[in-house]
């Protein structure tokens, strides 16, 4: 432009047609992006960013008012636009060149990892120690119907980007989870605490605890933790672990179990067979970068048994995998079909141990390994469930409970609330 | 800056012109402030006619929360809920604060939820019923909250249930308050406006 600028200047004219070529490409450019969006047709679901969206929204008065039909239309042009997927991959690619580590509250990090940022501004204290109340609450209630406190566990699943802090970008933002595991072990105290912390730091850099495009830990997190679970209720006396109906009053805990290392859980970690190896989870779907490595979904080797029932939703099977999901985007949906209110397993075998597990979905891929050890798992997922969780507890005839949520939604999941509180 | 152009307009004009400028003038500004009134009272008339159901304003309506939801939920072809819990009941009550996060139980003189009991869907329809309407807009918060938890709780495990509580609508009818999250709650509205017409006639 400069040269030519300084001609056209300087005759007057010139400039005036250098002022309307840029202002009928601009109005073309617009033209054409309006006119592509009837040609193109309208997309409902974004598999990439696995979600619903926005339809065209229909004119009424009413809404034109409000204000809701421009705000509506906005979301819908934004969704709509054609070739968005690719656009949307261009601007987190360009990001990524520029150097920037944080794309929509995701780290990018070392060795293809992606994290999910989680700091303390996102930590709600006073529904932490809330929710801290209605465990304790419910445990106590437990303990009254003749529960034995001993067999009653929580496992707080600490976040990836805790234990593998070592790959998060320079300068990454971490929350203090050795604080919150603090408080949770004082405040519940009197009861099993399934620490994996230590047994998780040992094995982070053999085995691969957490996908790396999902939040979720991986079947060999899951497989871990179980093995830490099972030494953790193994320091009970064969008295105690058989105990299903005794009296509350115990004998104390033994304490926490020793930390499992690389050693020792190649030597006890069950065999994994891979079922899928194209997993883009939920932070891929928030970034959408291109050479993101894809994850396997894999379960224990060894087949299920024989007497296994599932029922979920009111529909009883014998697995309790759902293969339509490993066509699907959300392939974590292949352990149970995804996340209900309820499900109750019968496993065919009889030990009279019936669990309760009040969870979140990383229970989903930690339920199968559980299979052999248990007659009866019932699992609640109290974002869904709405109900009396004691009397459930006593028409299951349930006679050991675990908790099982990652640490961060043990501390915001306005849901625990629903297990009562003592106040 | 150059406003010659601007400046030069009414200097050319006539006086006649300038009369009829100055006469435009006057009359854009009357219409302008005639709309703007009109559209402040539609709206207000609008809101009233919300808050009130365009019910005749004598008679109280008393028509339980859990007949409402019923009804509601019985025109509707598409909503998936298999569960109800009302007002009074043990379970209603003792879940009710974690429900509706922020409600005063005291403000309440009614209630009610239809629900998916598996948890497959995020269909609901919840009513509020305030003992003074001066709580109905504090019920109408409380119950854009309880959408919002929704779309939260649904995440990224099950998209469209995500959506549908994103976009859930919240209305309210003389002192009640109804959440509606199922696949078309503009029907939910319209099926709840004429049940509490039929209530108040």
């Amino acid at each position: 432009m400069t040269d030519s600028c300084k001609t056209t200047k300087a005759s007057g004219k010139p400039e005036s047609i250098c002022h309307k070529v840029t202002a009928v490409l601009f109005f073309v450019i617009l033209i054409t992006v309006m006119f592509t969006y009837p040609l193109a047709g309208d997309k409902t679901f974004s598999e990439n960013e696995n979600r619903v969206l926005a339809a065209r929204p229909e004119f009424s008065p009413a809404d034109f008012m409000s204000g809701d039909y421009s705000k509506n239309l906005e979301k819908y042009m934004a969704d709509q636009i054609v070739l968005r997927d690719g656009l949307m991959q261009k601007a987190s690619d360009f990001k990524r060149l520029c150097g920037l580590k944080d794309i929509n509250g995701v780290y990018l990090g070392k060795d293809d990892y992606l994290f999910n940022k989680l700091t303390e501004s996102d930590i709600d204290t006073e529904q932490f120690n809330k929710n801290l109340d209605s465990l304790n609450h419910f445990f106590a209630n437990m303990a009254n119907l003749n529960l034995n406190k001993d067999l009653i566990s929580v496992m707080p699943v600490p976040s990836s980007d805790y234990v593998l802090s070592g790959l998060l970008p320079r300068g990454a933002a971490e929350f203090d989870t050795d604080s919150a595991m603090q408080v949770l072990n004082s405040s519940l105290s009197p009861y099993r605490i399934v620490d994996l912390r230590n047994t998780f730091a040992l094995n982070s850099k053999n085995t691969q605890l957490y996908y790396r495009t999902d939040h979720h830990w991986t079947a060999a997190g899951a497989a871990a933790a179980y093995m830490y679970y099972k030494n953790s209720l193994a320091q009970l006396n064969p008295a105690q672990q058989s105990d299903s109906a005794t009296s509350g009053g115990s004998a104390g805990l033994n304490g926490t179990a020793e930390p499992i290392d690389s050693a020792g859980l190649k030597e006890s970690l069950p065999k994994l067979k891979t079922v899928s190896s194209g997993f883009y989870g939920s932070l891929y779907s928030k970034v959408l970068c291109s050479g993101t490595v894809a994850d396997d979904i894999q379960t224990p080797a060894a087949p299920l048994p024989d007497g296994l029932l599932v029922s979920i939703a009111g529909n009883s099977e014998n697995t309790c995998y759902d293969s339509s999901a490993l066509s699907k985007k959300d392939k974590y949906n292949y352990y149970f079909g995804g996340n209900y209110s309820s499900v109750e397993i019968s496993t065919g075998i009889k030990n009279g141990r019936r669990l309760l597990i009040i969870k979140d979905s990383f229970a989903n891929s930690f339920a199968p390994f559980l299979f052999d050890d248990y007659e009866k798992i019932c699992m609640i997922d109290l974002r869904y469930y709405i109900g009396n969780l004691e009397e459930y507890t006593q028409e299951q005839d349930i006679n050991e409970i675990l908790v099982l949520y990652e640490l961060s939604n043990i501390m915001s999941d306005t849901n625990i609330s629903k297990l009562g509180t003592g106040k | 800056m150059n406003f010659s152009k601007n400046k030069s307009f009414p200097e050319q004009c006539t006086k006649s012109t300038k009369i009829t400028y100055s006469t435009f003038k006057t009359v854009l500004l009357l219409s302008s402030i005639a709309a703007f009134a009109f559209m402040l009272s539609a709206c207000s008339a609008s809101q009233k006619a919300e808050n009130t159901g365009n019910t005749s304003a004598d008679k109280p309506i008393t028509i339980s929360a859990t007949d409402v939801t019923s009804q509601v939920t019985g025109a509707l072809s598409d909503i998936h809920t298999d569960k109800v819990l009302s007002y009074g009941d043990d379970t209603f009550n003792s879940n009710v604060e974690t429900l509706y996060a922020g409600l005063d139980t005291n403000t309440l003189r009614d209630g009610c939820i239809a629900f998916d009991s598996t948890g497959s869907t995020a269909d609901e329809i919840s009513i509020l019923v305030a003992r003074d309407s001066e709580d109905v807009d504090t019920l109408k918060s409380i119950l854009t909250k309880r959408a919002s938890q929704r779309a939260t709780d649904f995440g990224q495990y099950k998209p469209e249930e995500t959506a549908k509580a994103q976009n859930a609508k919240v209305f309210a009818c003389d002192n009640y308050v109804i959440l509606a999250i199922c696949e078309n709650s503009g029907d939910a509205r319209t099926e709840f406006m004429k049940v509490m017409q039929k209530a108040a006639a």
